[in-house]
């Protein structure tokens, strides 16, 4: 009897063990000295393994002044009596039209200028921010690694989800270990009840930094909008339903707004802060098939700068590729010829005026347009390609 | 001393249910709408099949057989793999060299121009059609004991008592839109390019011994094609 007494004290323990596990403190909350345990010390190594890889991906989209401003409003979330600036959460952008954003373990935040093009102002910024800084100061890799049951099958499917990722040609970067698994845990989503926590206390943050805390829920809303066209990503499985985290974070606004003395939403330097990236993403958005998130970009280019070339130019091709209505290709003309009007030496439009007119069998014109593109770029790759079509016309004009 | 293991495995159950549960697994993909519309036309990209692989154009036909079936079977219409083979070769011929002749690196912007006009023509000729590429892929097969499983197929192993990964033949099928947008991607697995001897080592199967089981090729085809088979059986 007292050998099963014994049996069960350890089982006993283990139980015990692995439910209090998950509860560490928070890094460098109410002046605490953070003291990283064992295993957390593997997910830094492999964290700032990722973070490398991450770096030589060529997925970074490197804009000094936009880094800093994301890394000042980060600051300003921060707990009060955070720790030294070794500590703190470090920001950077990923090229890509994913609306999404991680953390690693190690306080690197990553967002994709997909994301950062949705939102419209710097609270919605700081409720972005402050999620996935709490993520990193509650520690949310580990406590998800500890309380992970069936590690190797949560392992395969992380795995799986980062592979699949090359569907939408995202971020693809090669991992060497289990390790480097884990700390990409956030790419993938933690569990449901520490997205609520990183929801509901990042919005908090925002709050205590003097943001309208109200701005949160329109953040979210905008993901929900967005949802339609990235059904088809991995992204966010595990979060809860948005409409049930709007719903949440609506609930708890009575209490956040009273934190808030002066809600300010800075939207003028917000979007002076993104404009760089607008465009780019728009691109992207199109050459991916991310249509809806590109027309947003290229809408809030044109709002602030009507007289874009590149942006007309970006419609047009959106015209032609994602419209749906029986006019798109005169739509997409018409933003091209717009374009070429507002540059002349832009080659771009006169070429896609040239291919289209040459589609809709208008020769004379798409002569015209090829010709011009081809003088503006004769080393184009594609020259050769161009000039055979614009023989194939000559000689149907001809004939 | 029963009383005793009730009320352990009791407290354990209780116990147990304070430990966080695992996220549920992730939604699988839907197919694109593009995809599962009717009427719609698909152009086959030549099959390039590894140098390795003996009797490669026999390997191309039957692929391209096999795939335009189960194509069929789905109601789609389709354009032969010439169609665009004939295609791409018209406008590499103006771009020129694509490949370096020494260093065999592939000039990206110039390849990019000829895959570009290429679906540019192809959509100009044939209309709203989209384009299924196919490659055979070398992958890594996981196995344990008797059995190696990948890419939805699985081959029993003459040995047991070992566990680890074998190299193996896929084949890779990714269907694009000809604003080259990527719609679909699975690939199916054929058959194992390694054994395993009594000692747990590797032994590679014999060059000539590959793809020369029709069964085979064709259950690859069958995965790699199998949900937008269902999904326009369903429509």
């Amino acid at each position: 009897m007292s050998k099963l007494f014994v049996i069960c004290l350890i089982l006993l323990s283990l139980f015990l063990l692995s439910c209090t596990t998950v509860n560490v403190p928070s890094i460098g909350v109410n002046g605490t000295t953070f003291r990283m345990e064992e295993d957390e010390q593997m997910l830094w190594r492999n964290a700032t393994e990722v973070e490398k890889k991450i770096g030589k991906s060529g997925f970074l989209f490197n804009d000094l002044e936009l880094e800093t401003y994301l890394n000042a409003v980060a600051r300003k979330l921060l707990p009060e009596g955070f720790e030294s600036d070794k500590m703190r959460p470090r920001i950077k952008v990923l090229k890509s039209p994913i609306v999404n954003a991680f953390a690693l373990p190690n306080g690197a935040i990553y967002i994709y200028t997909g994301i950062l093009t949705l939102i419209d102002n710097e609270a919605q910024l700081a409720a972005l921010l402050g999620h996935e800084v709490v993520h990193f100061i509650h520690r949310h890799t580990l406590k998800e690694m500890r309380s992970t049951e069936n590690k190797i099958s949560f392992l395969k499917t992380t795995q799986l989800i980062l592979i699949s990722t090359v569907w939408g040609a995202l971020l693809v970067i090669p991992l060497h270990s289990q390790g480097e698994l884990w700390a990409l845990t956030s790419a993938r989503g933690y569990s449901r009840e520490l997205e609520t926590e990183a929801d509901e206390e990042g919005i908090r943050l925002m709050a205590l930094a003097n943001y309208d805390s109200g701005e949160g829920v329109i953040m979210l809303k905008h993901l929900l909008d967005s949802r339609q066209e990235q059904r088809t990503d991995p992204f966010y499985s595990t979060h809860p339903p948005l409409e049930q985290r709007i719903e949440n974070v609506k609930r708890l606004l009575t209490k956040f707004r009273a934190l808030t003395k002066e809600p300010s939403v800075n939207q003028d330097e917000f979007q002076k802060r993104i404009d760089p990236v607008l465009l780019e993403n728009a691109a992207m958005g199109i050459e991916k098939g991310r249509y809806e998130l590109a027309l947003a970009a290229i809408k809030k280019k044109l709002a602030m700068s009507p007289q874009n070339a590149r942006a007309h130019f970006l419609l047009g091709e959106w015209h032609r590729r994602a419209g749906r209505d029986p006019d798109a290709s005169y739509k997409a003309l018409a933003a091209y010829r717009e374009s070429a009007r507002l540059d002349p030496n832009y080659p771009d439009p006169h070429r896609e005026l040239g291919l289209l007119l040459r589609l809709q069998n208008v020769q004379g014109e798409a002569c015209v347009e090829l010709e011009h593109y081809l003088s503006l770029n004769p080393n184009a790759p594609d020259a050769p390609i161009i000039r055979g079509y614009l023989e194939e016309l000559k000689k149907s004009e001809n004939q | 001393m029963k009383r005793w293991m009730t009320g352990a495995v009791f407290l354990l159950l209780v116990l147990g249910s304070c430990v966080p549960k695992p996220s549920p697994p992730p939604n699988s993909f839907r197919l694109p709408e593009e995809l599962g519309s009717k009427n719609r036309t698909i152009a086959l990209s030549p099959l390039d099949p590894p140098e390795w692989i003996p009797n490669g154009e026999m390997v191309q036909k039957k692929f391209e057989s096999l795939i335009t079936g189960k194509l069929k079977e789905a109601n789609y219409d389709v354009l032969p793999s010439d169609v665009y083979d004939r295609i791409w070769k018209e406008m590499a011929e103006k771009v020129g060299i694509l490949y370096d002749r020494i260093s065999g690196k592939r000039d990206e912007q110039k390849f990019n121009a000829v895959r570009e006009h290429t679906l540019r023509e192809i959509h100009k000729k044939f209309g709203e059609v989209l384009v299924l590429h196919h490659s055979l892929i070398v992958v890594l097969a996981r196995f344990s004991n008797k059995q190696a499983s990948w890419d939805g197929t699985n081959e029993r192993l003459e040995t047991h008592g070992f566990r680890g990964t074998l190299k193996a033949l896929s084949l890779c099928v990714v269907i694009e839109n000809t604003n080259r947008i990527t719609l679909y991607r699975k690939q199916g697995g054929i058959e194992l390019l390694q054994g395993i001897s009594q000692s747990g080592e590797s032994i590679p199967v014999p060059e000539s011994k590959v793809l020369t089981r029709e069964e085979l090729c064709t259950k690859a085809v069958e995965i790699a094609l199998q949900p937008i088979v269902k999904e326009r059986a369903a429509k």
